[in-house]
């Protein structure tokens, strides 16, 4: 039990230090997209480091499970997760955002290790993954593929098309995870298109649904580890998330999508990251 | 060209079983025979161009060569940014494959013609574009897309007379010279080289030995030809099925234009920034409407030769 809990401190250390370096990298290149990287650190930490067979000594080897980030704007979170596994140098990420960098504001693959696909403009990353999960069915390769889209992005038409495909095509090797932060640029989801239930729709889509908290690493650890939940049916992880976890300010406030915090700001969220960081040490210690 | 590719993609799917025929929900059965012998080549993936062409790209990217087959417009300009983004940024190994392009849907009107579709293609980096001029041709352009690695679109209308003339070996980015002249120049792509062929036959009366060169493929175009008619022609005329806006009469007039060597005038014929409004069986009777016949061609030719 105490081995489990500590497995939890680590992965929650991890995933706060990491959303203290995501904070500095994007404040440092005055970027953007803080709120959206801080809502999906969590799910890509849990993936990295217990879910994808990958290797980043071999990036590109045919037997690897793939991940696309369809919502590329939150790359700020992968690209410091990417570097913490080794697909590239740490000090790279200093770079982000400036002039001869490999890491711009949404992801290129033909730029960066670790990168499957590019993606930037909503509902493309999804359907990009579906080749991937047909490819690997069609080679009869056991890889999975695992994809992470906006609740924002199912606005877009290209998703459901998506979805319909790796349903017919019984892509049960294909696991989708909604980043259900119910923030857009704009406003929440409900107010703009009301995506009412994900769970629901992917049902009568034909998909395996699981709803769980994005943000809690037990329940992450239950989802993944019961994949796939019924074979030929592609699943999909529906993630209740907060958008900007991690600083309290910053959660579930619209502006923080594109906001940069100021001085005293910015001092507020170290302070509270750091606090937690100490923390969490304190209790791996015991 | 429609039977043509159907075979050639039979033919290239047994030679190498890493392609894939990728279709909207269309050509059932003029493809039966390759779902029956390639089962696990073919993919129908509904009426949803967008996302298929997201899917090929996904398939591109794991060592497949997926050709996406529908009608022009809808697997060109209704999934653009799929095509820019998942297969052009990706670099993707995707043949894209519209048929029945510019007006060969003679009586669907404009939602089902593409006049546009050269111009929005082109403007993509990493995009190889190949427009047949003949059966033939399209067999060539099927095998040529095959071997080559890299974004492909290729261009396709529907029924097209075969033509005759000594064409030599088949090269992405190499015209062909369908006629050599001297003075003038007729360049063409798609079914206008036959048009083209025709109206150099008219302008031999009025003693204008005309060259006709076959544009098949549009990007990489054959610079190196189109500089040497340039210095070598009083007159030069392109023909396209296409808008004169962005495609292949702008991608020659930008090599021209900005080449010192040139001496040619240059006129460029299509269609003249107009949705088609013609209904026909008959693709020629609609050319004509629009000013793109043997005859218009010849005639532009003169006007400009005897500036």
């Amino acid at each position: 039990m105490k081995k489990v809990k500590n497995e939890v401190l680590k992965l929650e250390l991890k995933a706060t230090e990491m959303r203290k370096e995501i904070l500095e990298m994007i404040v440092s290149a005055k970027g953007t997209h803080i709120a959206s990287a801080f809502s999906i650190v969590d799910i890509l930490v849990y993936l990295y480091d217990k879910v994808l067979n990958i290797n980043p000594k071999d990036p590109t080897t045919t037997k690897r499970d793939k991940f696309v980030l369809s919502k590329g704007h939150g790359c700020a979170a992968l690209y410091v997760v990417l570097a913490d596994y080794g697909f590239f140098p740490r000090r790279v990420l200093k770079s982000y955002c400036s002039e001869g960098s490999i890491l711009g504001g949404h992801p290129d693959s033909s730029r960066v290790p670790g990168i499957e696909a590019s993606t930037g403009s909503l509902g493309h990353g999804f359907s990009v993954a579906v080749g991937f999960a047909l490819a690997n069915k069609i080679n009869k390769s056991s890889s999975r593929v695992y994809c992470l889209i906006g609740d924002g992005e199912c606005n877009e038409g290209a998703v459901w098309e998506a979805a319909m495909v790796a349903a017919h095509h019984k892509l049960d090797n294909l696991v989708l995870i909604i980043d259900d932060n119910k923030l857009m640029i704009s406003g929440f989801a409900k107010d703009i298109l009301d995506p009412l239930s994900f769970s629901k729709k992917f049902h009568a889509f034909g998909w395996n649904t699981i709803e769980i908290d994005g943000h809690n690493f037990n329940t992450l650890a239950n989802a993944f580890n019961k994949l796939p939940i019924k074979n030929n049916r592609p699943t999909v992880i529906i993630a209740d998330t907060i958008k900007g976890k991690g600083v309290t300010y910053m959660e579930n406030k619209k502006e923080w999508y594109s906001m940069l915090p100021n001085g005293e700001q910015m001092e507020t969220a170290l302070k509270e990251l750091n606090g937690k960081i100490k923390f969490l040490k304190k209790h791996l210690q015991k | 060209m429609r039977d043509s590719f159907i075979n050639s993609i039979y033919k290239v799917t047994k030679l190498n079983n890493n392609v894939l025929c990728m279709v909207g929900d269309i050509g059932a059965f003029l493809l039966r025979n390759y779902i029956r012998d390639f089962p696990f080549n073919y993919y129908n993936l509904g009426a949803a161009e967008a996302n298929m062409v997201g899917v090929a790209a996904g398939l591109a990217l794991s060592g497949k060569i997926p050709f996406v087959y529908t009608i022009t417009p809808f697997i060109t300009a209704r999934c653009y940014e799929q095509i820019k983004i998942d297969v052009c940024y990706n670099n993707a190994n995707v043949k894209i494959v519209g048929v029945g392009s510019g007006v060969s849907y003679g009586t669907m009107g404009s939602t089902h013609h593409s006049l546009e579709d050269i111009a929005i293609m082109r403007a993509l980096p990493n995009m190889v574009i190949i427009s047949p001029s003949d059966p033939q041709e399209v067999e060539e352009a099927v095998f040529a897309a095959m071997k080559y690695t890299g974004p492909t679109y290729i261009r396709l209308t529907l029924q097209s007379k075969p033509l005759n003339y000594d064409r030599g070996n088949f090269k992405i980015g190499k015209a062909r010279i369908v006629k050599k002249g001297a003075n003038a120049a007729i360049v063409a792509t798609g079914e206008m080289v036959g048009i083209a062929i025709d109206a150099a036959e008219t302008l031999k009366k009025y003693n204008i030995n005309c060259y006709v060169i076959n544009l098949h493929t549009i990007k990489p175009i054959d610079k190196a030809l189109i500089k040497k008619l340039s210095e070598e022609c009083n007159a030069i005329v392109s023909i396209e099925e296409h808008s004169v806006i962005g495609g292949l009469g702008s991608a020659v007039s930008s090599i021209i234009s900005q080449y010192p060597k040139n001496n040619a005038r240059y006129k460029i014929m299509g269609f003249n920034d107009v949705f088609c409004k013609e209904y026909s069986q008959d693709k020629l009777k609609i050319f004509k409407k629009y000013g793109l016949s043997a005859d218009y061609l010849a005639k532009e030719m003169l006007k400009l030769y005897n500036l």
